[in-house]
């Protein structure tokens, strides 16, 4: 109550202050014609500092508005300064571009080659030596192989993932939706996995190659290209958190299975599918809690508010409502 | 996620996956940090509105809100068209964009535009700043250039519509629009990269 009332002065007082500075503002105004009138000589600059005193809104914004504009230009100026050097250094990135083009090109053939050598020589840089070898290369050009072994996976992944996206372009291709996203990850996930097959006895050396700590951000990319590519293609469009977990989530599930396959000895590595889908199951169900909780969290919010309302209720804040 | 690592990763994705329709670097980043910003200035309405509803600015600032709600829609299409990663960091904007809109709010309506003054200052900014930037480089995505053009203007207009409704009365003007300044130049850079 008592707040109440101190509110009430309080704006009382605040309306009293407006009235009162109109009237300084007429006031003022009055005396500018005035003044204008009788052609007294007082300096205009005196008059302005006066008013100034008064808050103007217009004359403050239009100072704000023009301060910004002087950015800009100046910015647009600075921008405008080196348009020659960004042409040549456009055209040098170009012919860098032509020839890593090139010296991809060679790599990759090196590389393809080497692929079949894996089964003997491992994932090493004695398996790229003979894959050269065999592509019509000296062994010698290892040497655009510094980092050995790792290049090879990477290319075997990369080519891989590739293959697989192409499948699934195929496989989505003229479908408006997916219909069974969980199936169609569980295929895209077998896909995947039935390509290492014919590595699978040199791929536990690999997957330790692959942990070394400076190959480990690139061999996550790969992967997250992978998990990100078949969650776009089996139909996940969300701009929200879910998008990372979504391809968490997935990424583990295939690194799970991935382990699972290396010492599956089941013919056709039946185990290793059941294994799968009872991942992919597992996962849909802490999906479900999810999408739950998502409208728990709205509850929440609404119990929030509401406990908002009363707290502003009680210290009389919303006295103009009633 | 370790900045060298998300540089790898877009990297990645741009040299060896050029068979599947994914965006440059730049279009990735600035549609990212484009969807944080309209996801935050979203909320930021939405927060104000909470409070100051059934207040005489109310139906500016359902105005306001209608078109960034707009706005947002727009880039959540473009982060599907694409396929760029939204932010990782959606669910801190969502309850910072709120905190701020609503706390500012109930300091009064002349704060609460002050802070749209701030936010959209930065905001427009911004955008020229990505305008230009598309506008270096060699094809520029016109539907990009058109939308964020469009979006621009529009947050210059609920700039100016702040300073109309006395933002520059509200109480500790000066201070409170650097320190929103500062918070959403900090939350565009971090939303550029993760």
């Amino acid at each position: 109550m008592f707040r109440r009332v101190i509110f009430r002065i309080n704006t009382n007082l605040r309306t009293s202050i407006a009235n009162s500075e109109l009237k300084r503002h007429k006031f003022l105004t009055a005396c500018f014609v005035e003044v204008n009138s009788n052609d007294l000589c007082i300096p205009q600059s005196h008059i302005c500092a006066r008013q100034l005193s008064i808050p103007s809104l217009a004359l403050y914004s239009d100072k704000k508005i023009d301060d910004f504009r002087a950015r800009e230009e100046e910015k647009e100026a600075d921008f405008n300064k080196q348009p020659i050097e960004k042409e040549e250094k456009a055209s040098k990135e170009e012919s860098t571009n032509q020839e890593d083009e090139k010296v991809t090109e060679i790599k990759n053939k090196i590389l393809e080659a080497s692929l079949e050598f894996v089964s003997t020589a491992g994932w090493t840089r004695q398996a790229i030596v003979k894959g050269a070898e065999k592509a019509g290369y000296p062994g010698t050009i290892h040497g655009m192989f510094p980092k050995g072994g790792i290049k090879l996976i990477n290319y075997f992944y990369l080519k891989c993932n590739k293959q697989l996206v192409e499948t699934m372009k195929e496989k989505v291709a003229g479908i408006e939706k997916v219909e069974d996203p969980k199936q169609f990850v569980t295929w895209a996930i077998k896909e995947r996995l039935i390509m290492i097959k014919p590595f699978i006895s040199n791929w536990p050396q690999a997957l330790a190659i692959m942990t070394v700590p400076p190959n480990v951000p690139t061999s996550l990319a790969n992967m997250l290209t992978l998990v990100d590519d078949i969650c776009y293609y089996s139909g996940d469009r969300s701009v929200d958190f879910n998008w990372y977990a979504r391809r968490i989530g997935l990424a583990t599930i295939y690194k799970a299975t991935e382990l699972y396959i290396l010492q599956d000895s089941t013919p056709d590595n039946e185990a290793t599918w059941k294994f799968l889908e009872r991942r992919i199951a597992d996962a849909s169900l802490v999906h479900d809690v999810l999408i739950q909780s998502e409208s728990a969290t709205q509850h929440l919010s609404q119990a929030v508010t509401s406990a908002f309302t009363t707290a502003r209720n009680i210290l009389g804040l919303n006295f103009e409502r009633r | 996620m370790h900045r060298s690592t998300v540089g790898i990763l877009t990297n990645q994705y741009v040299r060896y996956m050029s068979h599947v329709p994914r965006a440059s670097q730049m279009i990735d980043r600035m549609v990212r940090v484009d969807h944080a910003g309209e996801l935050g200035a979203d909320r930021i309405y939405a927060g104000q509105l909470a409070v100051l509803g059934d207040k005489k600015v109310g139906p500016t600032i359902k105005h306001m809100w209608e078109q960034e709600k707009f706005h947002r829609a727009e880039m959540e299409r473009l982060i599907k068209k694409h396929r760029v990663r939204p932010t990782v960091l959606t669910p801190i904007w969502n309850v910072a964009g709120f905190m701020l809109g609503a706390t500012t709010a109930l300091m009064g309506e002349k704060a609460a535009m002050a802070c749209t003054v701030a936010v959209e200052t930065v905001i427009v900014e911004h955008y020229n700043d990505q305008l230009r930037q598309l506008m270096e480089s060699p094809n520029p995505d016109k539907e990009l250039l058109d939308i964020i053009t469009k979006f621009r203007d529009e947050e210059q207009e609920h700039h100016d519509c702040g300073i109309d409704h006395g933002a520059e009365q509200a109480p500790f003007y000066s201070a409170l629009t650097n320190v929103i300044k500062f918070g959403c130049k900090t939350a565009i850079k971090i939303s550029e990269r993760i």
